[in-house]
């Protein structure tokens, strides 16, 4: 068997080099911009302090040290978003499916194709065997190269996301860590299922390409939807207040640790539609024109509890809130909130798997994308001993 | 000329009919998503900048009109759903996909299995026997394509109803003639690879890596040379949808000049201000603050020229080169 697997690497011996060597440097130039990261020993406080370029008219007087946090945090943000950056963390997203398929695509379709698939049969006794052989080079190739991968995108994680435990958070969860070996894995036993069945090595990758873009943009809501859904479990006031250290810094804004599956609103104890809460809103919400100069709606508009400025008198999506619990528009339109008890306002209640649970929903995925893999594999087996040899 | 063409299809139908299907899939899907963003009916009146205003919640979101909430709670449900989200992505994946798998096999696979040397002996000449597959492969790549293009700009339309997408900038690399322009050139440098390695797996590798770097690349290239001297400058507090911010300006404005006081400044790229004792602007102010140099949306189609030429005479060059590499080269 061992000759077997050795064959097959030298037989493929272009797809096992550019592998290695992509995973091996994809996995450095990750440790190396985590490094690059974490040599910039930026504090915590400086990220949630700053606010980028913009200085609000509000802003107390900027002093030499926060002036200085401020320079900080750019130089991490400037780093986060640098082209290098970008080109590692893209890499790390596609390597592990693109691997899968480079390995998996010819390694029964090659033989099939250049019609030396008869020889290698007559002369491994069974063709199942010869299968395994082959299967378990490709295995042996891509689990630790994988492993690498994975482990060094968790470092990344770690560095480009401060004050993160990657092994407790949520966030980019399946694009790094041993996740990266399974999607490698379900790659490569779909690739060459495929190549057994079809046994061409073109086809084999063109249908394996649409078919793991599909697979792969779907999981997450797949997963979200019909199967984490009914373990989720409300999320604690606790882990809020824990999650301010999780902080994520990113295009995205601040991340949670916890993964959010779904909400339900409730207005005094009792579950509420969504319609129902803005119906609440209507009728408590009183918006009010502002005296700026791009103020567009009349007193008028606005004297009563639940009207609101005219239709064109909207603001961007964003708007802060001030701490009397009103929000203004950026077109001279603020919204107070009612005077009564916050406890007898809309409530909505966040149901997550918690970051605390990593490991075990790591392992359900896993066991999940394992399980596809042999579903794969098996089809493989029985299909690679009935197929014509041509 | 036109019996090449047909022999090539022949030859590779399965990349053919593949190509064909995934495009016209593509471009049904991403008319569908249009069709369900349009559905939804959002009044001329609630558009903010153009688009949609983004429903995020009721408690976050009553600043919106009593007449807007409904259709902007639906629209930003359609427009989060999966298949707007994915129909949105595909963008950035097809004319990649579509160039690699038509330009991967059209040399490597002949020379993999033997049979150039006698299509060389057959058509004359090889650089004649290439040019032959390469227009095939463009006779259909580019009509596809484009179509698929086509199809997300309007998916683009919908999802800003108030912008034009041919004056906005926004993933404006992601669709239109740019699916055309990226497909082509993917299918370039696949062939040129053929020609070099002569085999159809390598070239496969080499071309996602190397499509991989160019489209992460290609924005900020292109900002940081091409787009630098064409950018002008626009006053912090001014916006106009669909611009494209090219780089930062390196001093503070305020009041549409160049800041000179001395409470302000910029220390590497980021703005600090020590106020002294009633200095403070006024609450009516935003105060001094680095402005971007942009291009308007009007200048839509002058950019796309600019790109497109780059990235033809790109495309140009690695079928020049392919077509020279083919005569030289063993062929085995």
């Amino acid at each position: 068997m061992l000759s077997r697997i050795r064959l097959t690497l030298k037989q493929h011996r272009f797809e096992t080099i550019a592998v290695t060597i992509v995973c091996v440097g994809l996995t450095v130039a990750a440790l190396i911009e985590a490094y690059r990261l974490n040599s910039l020993n930026v504090p915590l406080s400086c990220l949630q302090s700053y606010q980028g370029g913009y200085m609000g008219p509000s802003q107390a007087p900027v002093t030499a040290a926060q002036a200085h946090c401020n320079e900080l945090a750019k130089s991490f943000n400037d780093m986060r978003g640098s082209l290098d950056m970008n080109l590692v963390q893209l890499l790390l997203l596609f390597a592990p499916i693109l691997a899968g398929i480079v390995v998996g695509a010819p390694l029964v379709a090659r033989e099939i194709e250049q019609g030396t698939a008869p020889l290698s049969w007559a002369l491994s006794g069974s063709r199942r065997r010869w299968l395994l052989g082959k299967v378990l080079a490709g295995v042996f190739l891509l689990a630790p190269l994988m492993l690498a991968v994975g482990l060094a995108a968790n470092v990344l994680e770690g560095a480009l996301n401060p004050g993160l435990n990657p092994y407790a958070s949520f966030s980019n969860y399946l694009g790094r860590g041993v996740p990266d070996v399974f999607w490698a894995l379900a790659a490569f036993a779909g690739t060459f299922a495929l190549g057994t069945v079809l046994g061409r090595t073109m086809p084999a990758v063109v249908l394996a390409l649409v078919v793991c873009f599909f697979v792969r943009a779907t999981w997450d809501a797949g997963m979200t939807h019909f199967v984490l859904r009914q373990f989720a479990v409300q999320q604690v006031q606790q882990d809020q207040q824990q999650q301010q250290g999780y902080m994520v810094y990113g295009p995205g804004g601040p991340g949670n640790a916890d993964m959010y599956v779904y909400y339900k609103s409730f207005i005094d104890g009792k579950e509420v539609t969504d319609a129902e809460v803005n119906a609440w809103y209507n009728q408590n919400m009183v918006c009010v024109p502002m005296p700026t100069q791009s103020a567009s709606t009349s007193p008028a508009d606005s004297s009563s509890p639940g009207a609101s400025s005219s239709p064109g008198a909207s603001s961007s999506p964003g708007a802060p809130a001030t701490p009397d619990n009103s929000k203004m528009g950026d077109n001279g339109v603020a919204c107070q909130g009612p005077n009564i008890d916050p406890s007898h306002m809309p409530q909505q209640v966040q149901y997550v798997i918690p970051g605390s649970w990593y490991w075990q929903t790591i392992a359900f995925e896993s066991g999940l994308l394992l399980l596809g893999s042999l579903f794969c594999g098996a089809i493989a087996f029985v299909w690679v001993d009935r197929r014509r040899p041509y | 000329m036109l019996d090449r063409v047909r022999l090539t299809y022949k030859q590779q139908r399965f990349e053919t009919v593949a190509v064909a299907v995934v495009c016209l899939g593509a471009a049904a899907w991403a008319l569908l998503a249009s069709w369900h963003l349009n559905s939804v009916g959002v009044p001329a009146s609630c558009l903010v900048d153009g688009g949609v205003p983004y429903w995020n919640g009721p408690a976050n979101s009553s600043w919106i009109p009593v007449a807007c909430q409904l259709p902007s709670q639906r629209f930003t449900d359609a427009l989060t759903s999966l298949d707007v989200g994915l129909a949105s992505s595909l963008g950035d994946v097809l004319p990649f996909f579509v160039g690699i798998a038509m330009g991967a096999p059209l040399v490597a696979r002949e020379l993999e299995q033997g049979t150039a040397p006698l299509s060389w002996a057959l058509a004359g000449a090889r650089w004649k026997w290439l040019a032959g597959r390469i227009l095939a492969a463009l006779l259909l790549i580019v009509p596809l394509l484009l179509i698929a293009g086509l199809a997300a700009d309007v998916l683009r339309g919908a999802q800003e109803p108030g912008i034009d997408p041919h004056a906005s900038f926004d993933y404006f690399t992601s669709r239109g003639v740019f699916f055309v322009l990226w497909g082509v050139a993917a299918l370039m440098g696949t062939v040129a690879l053929g020609t070099l390695f002569g085999r159809t797996m390598p070239v496969v590798i080499v071309a996602l890596i190397v499509c991989l770097f160019a489209r992460a690349t290609w924005e900020r290239l292109m900002d940081g040379n091409l787009l630098h001297g064409m950018a002008v400058l626009e006053m912090p507090g001014v916006q106009s949808p669909g611009e494209l911010l090219v780089y930062q300006s390196d001093v503070l404005y305020l009041d549409g000049k160049v800041y000179t006081g001395t409470d302000c400044w910029v220390s590497n790229g980021v703005p600090g201000c020590q106020y002294g004792p009633g200095d403070q602007p006024g609450p009516s102010s935003i105060g001094p603050q680095l402005a971007w140099y942009v291009i308007t949306g009007d200048h839509y189609w002058r950019v796309v020229a600019l790109e497109s030429a780059v990235m033809l005479a790109g495309s140009a060059a690695l079928g020049a080169f392919a077509l020279f590499w083919v005569g030289r080269r063993r062929p085995y």
